[in-house]
């Protein structure tokens, strides 16, 4: 399989934010000045990204092609999801059938200033049927007549591409392939820990039992807390399974890994006097040591340190009991 | 991180003072994956089970089929993967598309390629060319498969290897010619 091909089903498998974190992050290797939109917290004006001084504008989107029982209503999701984007940089809203104006309050704050967009790349992870091409493209010429025209050039032009397109157009190579496969796995394991069961949670809620007893003034906040390690801790299951399924050489990376945290956890733990205060540096800990052989999964490694704090927790070498 | 986004902090505070620590290091199993017995034990089922009598040839398996299938047999819920890989095969574009993550899973399982050598080395398997076959001390290999059928052991292991039987994977599917 060609880098363009194995690219293009690895991006085409990305949903939702993956998939727009992946489509900006290869932007910004490749296009000098591309600018991310960040969309919270008070919005992206319906832009994910601009380059070329505010003349281009792209918009991402990523839907779950399964979720939809006909390849029609997938179409006409994206052609709504992609009108909808048209629609705000046009500064329209359809009003009783007709488009009315409808002032943009965040575009002011993200193009520079008397910039207007002179091409639009629309980027869906499904592109495989031309039955979205010409909806959007007459929609956008209708919008822009009806349009005042603050952020859009008169002769601006809409693209639609689909992963394929995105890669050939971007240059899709081997560090962008190893950059995709490893959010690939983020988002599977995601998936995964979503609806994983911890095969023998018992110790664990032997031990959160023991807490509420410990601190019955603070059951809520240990509920809460419970509920966050047992999520961290299916977290780290999972990419231990997707490790062990599909990289063996990883995964014995983790193994290898876990050996080194459980033995600082436990020189840090017994060396000092007040053991508890050592118990908030270890997901610190852990994810320095998961650091050298896990940095291309990013920020996804602190949910993996925490994961892996809370498997000590759940499967025994760190517990607690009352004082005599 | 912060520590709004640690839970450990939050459990620190909470134990401070009331609670004594209790560390138990022995207590933390390690990966079955790493385990010499576990794996001498899957690799002697999966001979059991799909080696085959061929002409005048000794009861053997193609290395490559039969490292598919004990790496298979540890993770059942790759049965549907292989068995999809297989029904895809004659459309080259989406077998490759529905096998590449199952391939690069099997084809780098190196501790399987440890765990052989170390079989031969003790003559509970022997090579044959390509193929794999009983060794002096073949009936090791006999001997689990009895036991892990009359005990009911490594059951999940056991009933994906049946399963294996009724999917027809190919040489071709193998990486041989």
């Amino acid at each position: 399989m060609s880098y363009i091909d194995e690219y293009a089903k690895g991006l085409g498998e990305l949903t939702a934010q993956a998939f727009e974190d992946e489509v900006c992050t290869r932007l910004e290797h490749v296009l000098i000045g591309f600018q991310r939109v960040p969309a919270k917290p008070q919005g992206d004006g319906g832009l994910d990204g601009f380059s070329h001084g505010g003349e281009r504008g792209y918009c991402c989107y990523g839907p779950v092609p399964n979720s939809f029982k006909k390849r029609k209503e997938l179409e006409t999701d994206i052609i709504e999801k992609f009108s909808d984007d048209l629609l705000r940089l046009c500064e329209l809203l359809h009003e009783k059938k007709k488009l009315v104006h409808k002032p943009n309050c965040a575009l002011p704050n993200i193009l520079p200033s008397g910039a207007t967009l002179k091409q639009i790349v629309l980027i869906v992870n499904w592109f495989e049927s031309h039955n979205v091409i010409g909806p959007l493209h007459t929609s956008f010429k209708c919008f822009k007549a009806a349009s005042k025209r603050t952020f859009i050039d008169p002769d601006a032009e809409i693209r639609i591409i689909g992963p394929k397109e995105f890669a050939q157009t971007y240059h899709a190579d081997e560090l962008a392939i190893f950059q995709l496969r490893s959010r690939s796995v983020v988002t599977k394991v995601q998936l995964a820990a979503a609806i994983l069961d911890i095969a023998d949670p018992k110790e664990f809620e032997n031990k959160m039992a023991l807490l509420r007893d410990i601190r019955p003034d603070r059951l809520l906040t240990i509920e809460l807390f419970a509920e966050q390690l047992r999520n961290s801790w299916r977290t780290n299951l999972a990419f231990e399974q997707e490790l062990d399924d599909t990289l063996p050489a990883l995964h014995q990376a983790l193994e290898d890994d876990r050996r080194r945290i459980l033995g600082r956890v436990l020189q840090r733990m017994m060396k000092s006097a007040e053991p508890w205060n050592e118990l908030g540096e270890m997901a610190e800990e852990a994810q320095e040591v998961l650091h050298a052989d896990f940095h291309q999964y990013g920020s996804f490694l602190q949910d993996l340190s925490l994961g892996e704090v809370a498997r000590l927790i759940g499967e025994c070498p760190i517990g607690w009991e009352k004082p005599n | 991180m912060e520590t709004s986004q640690n839970p450990l902090r939050l459990l620190a505070e909470l134990l401070s003072g009331r609670a004594k620590p209790v560390i138990t290091p022995e207590r933390l199993a390690a990966s079955a994956t790493y385990d010499l017995a576990y794996r001498m034990a899957v690799t002697s089922l999966t001979f059991r089970i799909h080696a085959k009598a061929e002409a005048d040839a000794p009861v053997r398996i193609a290395a490559d089929r039969l490292k598919l299938f004990q790496f298979i047999a540890q993770r059942p819920w790759l049965v549907a993967t292989i068995r999809s890989w297989a029904e895809s095969r004659k459309d080259a574009q989406l077998s490759m598309l529905s096998s590449d993550r199952l391939r690069r899973g099997y084809l780098g399982d190196v501790v399987h390629d440890r765990v052989v050598s170390f079989m031969v080395a003790r003559g509970i398997l022997a090579w044959n060319g390509k193929y794999l076959v009983a060794g002096s001390k073949g009936v090791f290999i006999e001997a689990i498969y009895s036991e892990a059928t009359q005990n009911q052991l490594f059951t999940s292991e056991l009933r994906a290897l049946d399963s294996l039987r009724s999917i027809r994977i190919t040489n071709e599917m193998l990486g041989e010619p």
